[in-house]
């Protein structure tokens, strides 16, 4: 637990994006085109981003911004964690599954999507990470919890990183709160984390 | 740090009951049945019978099995010292049928359990895929070793619906008939529906029948595709390792595998690989789906219960619907119930997304 500290934040309001507090992106209130613009920021190459639901593409820019500049080596893709939280999960796509199955036109392409941890999953195809992930559900951020299960990845599994993040896209309402935490950064503060999430 | 793993009861369409369900298949075949309008079209599914379908069956379902378990108990555990887990995938999801999509979120499965059960805590709600149970098993396992409980009701929920019926469909993952894990001829999964719970516990008094020792844990990720199986197996061999590591044991203890064993052609493939590489193609293999279909978040639970339930009694059930071995699998299905004394039981898991859980369990008695 010594060494669990935050080494760097990325969040997401409506469009607004903020990568250790500095705006990104601020957004223009239509959610497809505000990701995609947020993307844009990080000139990152990766298509696959335009291809998934809301949900991964919120999560995989969130920790794309996490990321950025570590190197791309067995250590990241052996030794990073994963936990993802949220209060909805994939709701987003549940309700297009839904609207597709009441118009008789399944799509695989969105059924795959209605598991909130696939965006999980699909954040550690983008960056080889091998790691232990946790999907976890709940009514809102405990902030207690979230040290926890950080602590578990860096001490109780080894891993020399973990990513906590939380992702949010239900009625309109779009928000993540990405933290990478690991050693030495400046350490855990209950404080902050809980600012952060808000 | 000794977690004992105990309580456990079961609904799925093997009946009511752990004890039941094991004496259900050390006699009896398949509960997967062939239903003729199941939301339109024919469908080979397990389903739960005796719960009425109403809008709160979900709700019913758990509180059913969850009372049952609790009622195992030789005593009240502290509740403070009490976490509670629910594994699901798609909780009530019937909730869009009544237009009330608030209610399909997981947390409220939670909060049901809260109010239910006045619970200390609020109760944990895990969602990775079809590997909820196992990874929730394995959350549990954690909170007690660091000493943020001494006891974790687990429970695993899904039922079947239109919503995931279709969807498998539309993957084309589900199988003609009853689903035949790791056989020559396996051409897709069985969609069950199941809840299931067990209790881990530091305390042994607390526990009037333990089944096991839950002695390693491990979740680890593929990387490689979110609906397709690793190639190479990355994530299982991983989860596996990370297992026996934490485990104080060694790989060679292991006695016999539940596999998740879905009957699709590149899940069944994936883990063969990884038990391979893992040293463990010579170990007595079989995976449950064939008897009740694959009960997605909660399959991780009622396999390992019964798995557990099965190993206590010294035996290792019989691999369903296997006819023919697939020779491209380098694996040991068994064809029959088969004794086993004083091994390890693996029990593994995985799900969309990559993700991946082992678990390994010494029998109480052993």
């Amino acid at each position: 637990m010594e060494r669990l500290s935050i080494l760097r934040t990325a969040r997401y309001r409506n469009g607004r994006f903020e990568v250790d507090g500095a705006v990104r992106a601020t957004g223009t209130g239509d959610v497809d085109t505000d990701l995609t613009a947020a993307w844009a920021t990080l000139g990152t190459n990766y298509d696959r981003f335009h291809r998934t639901d809301r949900l991964a593409r919120l999560v995989l820019l969130c920790a794309e911004a996490l990321l950025a500049g570590l190197p791309d080596d067995d250590d990241l893709h052996e030794r990073t964690g994963t936990v993802l939280t949220g209060r909805h999960g994939s709701m987003d796509s549940d309700l297009r599954h839904y609207e597709a199955l009441r118009q008789g036109q399944v799509s695989p392409a969105v059924f795959v999507y209605t598991l909130p941890n696939i965006a999980l999953g699909e954040l550690t195809i983008r960056h080889r990470l091998f790691g232990p992930g946790l999907c976890l559900l709940d009514e809102g951020p405990d902030t207690g919890r979230l040290r926890d299960l950080c602590a578990w990845m860096l001490d109780g599994e080894g891993m020399h990183r973990a990513i906590c993040g939380r992702a949010d896209i239900f009625a309109g309402e779009v928000s993540a709160t990405f933290m990478l935490t690991g050693d030495g950064g400046r350490p855990w503060n209950n404080d902050e984390v809980d600012t952060l999430h808000r | 740090m000794d977690i004992l793993l105990g309580a456990a009861h079961s609904l799925s369409a093997l009946g009511e009951g752990v004890d039941a369900s094991f004496q259900r298949m050390r006699t009896g075949g398949t509960a997967i049945t062939r239903e003729e309008d199941l939301y339109g079209s024919v469908a080979h599914v397990g389903l739960i019978s005796g719960v009425p379908h109403s809008e709160d069956r979900v709700y019913r379902l758990l509180d059913q099995c969850i009372d049952a378990s609790l009622a195992q108990l030789a005593g009240t555990p502290d509740p403070r010292r009490t976490q509670w887990i629910i594994s699901s995938t798609k909780g009530d999801i019937g909730a869009l049928d009544r237009d009330r999509p608030a209610e399909a979120a997981l947390p409220m499965l939670a909060a049901h359990l809260r109010r239910r059960w006045n619970t200390a805590a609020e109760p944990w709600v895990v969602s990775n895929a079809c590997a909820s149970g196992a990874s929730a098993i394995v959350l549990g396992a954690q909170l007690i070793r660091s000493g943020q409980a001494d006891h974790v009701v687990i429970a695993g929920i899904d039922v079947l619906s239109r919503f995931v019926l279709d969807g498998f469909r539309a993957l084309y993952a589900l199988s003609a008939g009853p689903c035949r894990p790791f056989d020559t001829g396996r051409d897709g999964t069985s969609l069950g529906e199941a809840c299931a719970t067990v209790v881990l516990t530091n305390d042994v008094t607390l526990l009037r029948a333990p089944l096991g020792h839950l002695l390693g844990a491990g979740i680890a990720h593929d990387a490689n595709h979110i609906s397709g199986p690793s190639r190479t197996g990355e994530g299982l061999l991983r989860a596996i390792q990370q297992a026996v590591r934490n485990s104080g044991t060694a790989i060679t203890e292991i006695g016999a595998i539940n596999a998740h064993a879905t009957g699709t052609a590149y899940n069944d493939a994936m883990e063969a690989i990884a038990f391979e590489r893992c040293g463990l193609d010579h170990v007595p293999l079989s995976g449950y789906k064939g008897w009740f279909g694959h009960t997605l978040g909660a399959a991780g639970v009622l396999e390992t219960a019964i798995a557990a339930h099965a190993l206590q009694q010294g035996w290792a059930l019989r691999n369903e619907g296997h006819r023919a071995a697939d020779p491209a699998l380098q694996v040991r299905v068994l064809e029959r119930d088969t004794p086993v004394a004083g091994g390890l039981l693996l029990k593994t898991s995985s799900g969309f997304g990559g993700c991946n859980a082992a678990l390994l369990i010494r029998a109480w008695n052993a």
